[in-house]
């Protein structure tokens, strides 16, 4: 064979075997323990520095080629699908499948043989992979006997390819590569921190690099008085109060508060939580009001809110439709306020009562009562005069003028509050727009389906409806 | 929360069984207002001590300032895994000395 030839060969093997696919595979009975451990989040979102396992094996599936991913779980969290979506924000295409707890890997592929038609790698297990963003794994499919089998006690990486049987990976001399069992809880501590100290460069992680160690996430808010030490890395909405010690080794999440005088130190601090003022964290894991040591895996819960507790995420409110739902608010503010002030004149049904906001905190708002009882507050109803009074609020940023219905600040309000994610309160509501009645199951079941699926166009419509449904 | 005490030439030794926090803390004071009539250096045997909290931590704190005025102390022994957590995280355990075994607590008065 030719010089040319045999490249062409070569070419042709390596678009031959190069998986344009891969399969994640984790099933709960080799990473549930970890649900024992931190709870509230799937074990596949467990952060490693600040970025959630599964993506890091959906980073490593897109160095090799992949171009379509599926993840197959026994016990899926929506929290998977709702951060990676369809893929697009990191150019892959990604679907989801469930398995049964009792299928085997073959099982699986012949339920997903539609999808692996193609020569497809996959990940089985839960496992981390150490990889290198800068190394080439064109040749991983490549039979190399003398290298270590990628597997470990938790997990391994296979190739399955039509017509041949099932093959589980061997390392590359010349690349780093390797699978790392994760069965518990020191074995994830182990590798955040040896990617925070050593290998940081190998990965994409998250926040601001600007310097070697040093990893800052958005809206991070540092004290004067903070000392910080490298390697550390902050995530987004962290809060450093007075005199807080930061690293070495610190890994913070995001919407973290570090209350005054406390240090952190070779610690992991998980997203969402709250540690208090003059306290010592070294070498542990911090998730809401559980504390974990990375040593034993010993841990014990906090019953005292003010030295760890948990941070409800709140909602975020995005800045385009608070802009629109802004200027459509001083647009009805404008058209609508003098009759409204003329009909609250003649009505004199002022009531004041206290309701949640979005961030739990209490607001006290004026507001007319209007029944159908007589033909002044009939009008009044159909020119919604008692949403044009509550316009102030909206205008302020208090309050978003499409939401959710709001909670009253009572102690079964705020009940609801805890139990509802991505509570937006607003003037108009959904459950309003469709005619459902107050105190109704419906209203509830509307306003989260609302929350769980708002649009824009969709925030218009219950304007428009409102008003209609009025007339 | 139950407590056992002997004695051993000047040193009271207290056996801590069950939960120190908020609901047992005003017991433990009460306790240790009797204990602090006739000792002023005390043992607590930790050992089948499941649980402190930030209440329970109070009351340790409160007992060691009134053994510290009379020159005595309050020193820690056999104490769990989960509660060692508690006292490193809150910095307790640079205020308590806390020993492995109640021989040894006893012995570091001398």
């Amino acid at each position: 064979m030719t010089g040319n030839s045999l490249s062409l060969v070569a070419q042709q093997k390596i678009e031959e075997w190069r998986p344009m696919k891969a399969l994640i595979v984790m099933d709960e009975a080799r990473c549930g323990w970890l649900r024992g451990v931190i709870q509230n989040n799937h074990p596949g979102m467990m952060p490693f520095c600040n970025k959630p396992l599964l993506e890091y094996l959906l980073d490593f599936s897109i160095l090799c080629g992949c171009e379509q991913l599926r993840f197959v779980m026994d016990e899926p969290g929506d929290e998977i699908e709702d951060y990676f979506d369809n893929g697009s924000k990191w150019g892959i295409s990604i679907s989801y499948a469930s398995s049964r707890a009792s299928d085997t890997l073959e099982d699986i592929l012949e339920k997903n043989s539609t999808f692996c038609d193609e020569p497809t790698l996959i990940i089985d297990g839960f496992c981390f992979i150490g990889y290198s963003k800068n190394e080439d794994y064109d040749s991983l499919s490549d039979h190399r006997p003398e290298e270590p089998q990628l597997r470990c006690g938790s997990g391994q990486m296979l190739i399955h390819q039509h017509g041949e049987p099932l093959r589980v990976l061997h390392g590359l001399a010349e690349s780093r590569l390797e699978v790392l069992p994760l069965e518990a809880i020191g074995d994830c501590y182990d590798i955040s921190m040896h990617i925070l100290d050593s290998t940081s460069g190998e990965y994409v992680l998250p926040g601001y690099n600007n310097e070697a160690g040093v990893f800052i996430g958005r809206n991070v808010t540092i004290s004067k008085s903070t000392t910080i030490t490298k390697p550390v890395m902050l995530g987004n909405n962290v809060q450093l109060q007075e005199n807080t010690v930061i690293g070495p080794g610190a890994i913070i999440g995001s919407n973290v508060i570090v209350d005054t005088g406390t240090s952190i130190e070779k610690s992991i601090i998980i997203n969402n939580s709250y540690v208090g003022t003059e306290l010592k964290i070294k070498k542990k894991i911090i998730h809401s009001t559980v504390a974990i040591s990375a040593e034993t895996g010993t841990s014990i819960r906090f019953v005292d809110d003010h030295l760890l507790s948990g941070l409800k995420q709140c909602a975020p409110r995005k800045m385009p439709r608070l802009i629109v739902h802004w200027v459509l608010a001083c647009l009805f503010f404008v058209s609508g306020i003098i009759p409204a002030l003329l009909f609250q004149l003649l009505l004199k049904k002022r009531e004041t009562h206290t309701i949640l906001r979005h961030n739990g905190k209490s607001l006290s708002i004026a507001s007319l009562q209007l029944s159908s009882n007589s033909l002044v507050e009939q009008l009044a109803r159909i020119f919604l005069v008692d949403k044009v009074m509550l316009l102030p609020h909206v205008l302020s940023g208090r309050l978003d003028l499409v939401g959710n219905k709001p909670f009253p600040a009572t102690p079964d309000g705020e009940k609801q509050y805890a139990d509802f994610n991505n509570y937006l309160p607003g003037i108009f509501s959904f459950s309003e727009s469709q005619s459902i009645e107050e105190g109704d199951f419906q209203e509830e079941i509307a306003e989260r389906y609302f929350s769980a699926n708002r649009r824009f166009w969709g925030d218009l419509q219950v304007i428009i409806k409102t008003f209609t449904t009025r007339w | 929360m139950n407590f056992n005490q002997r004695r051993e030439n000047d040193i009271l030794i207290i056996d801590l069984s069950g939960w120190l926090d908020a609901d047992s803390s005003d017991l433990f004071q009460e306790q240790f207002d009797i204990w602090s009539e006739s000792a002023s250096k005390f043992v607590f045997n930790c050992k089948d001590l499941e649980f402190v909290d930030s209440t329970g931590l109070g009351s340790l704190l409160l007992g060691l300032k009134a053994t510290m005025k009379k020159d005595g102390d309050i020193r820690l022994a056999t104490v769990n895994e989960k509660v060692q957590m508690f006292l490193e995280i809150t910095k307790a355990n640079d205020i308590f000395q806390i020993f492995d075994t109640v021989e040894n607590a006893v012995a570091s008065y001398t």
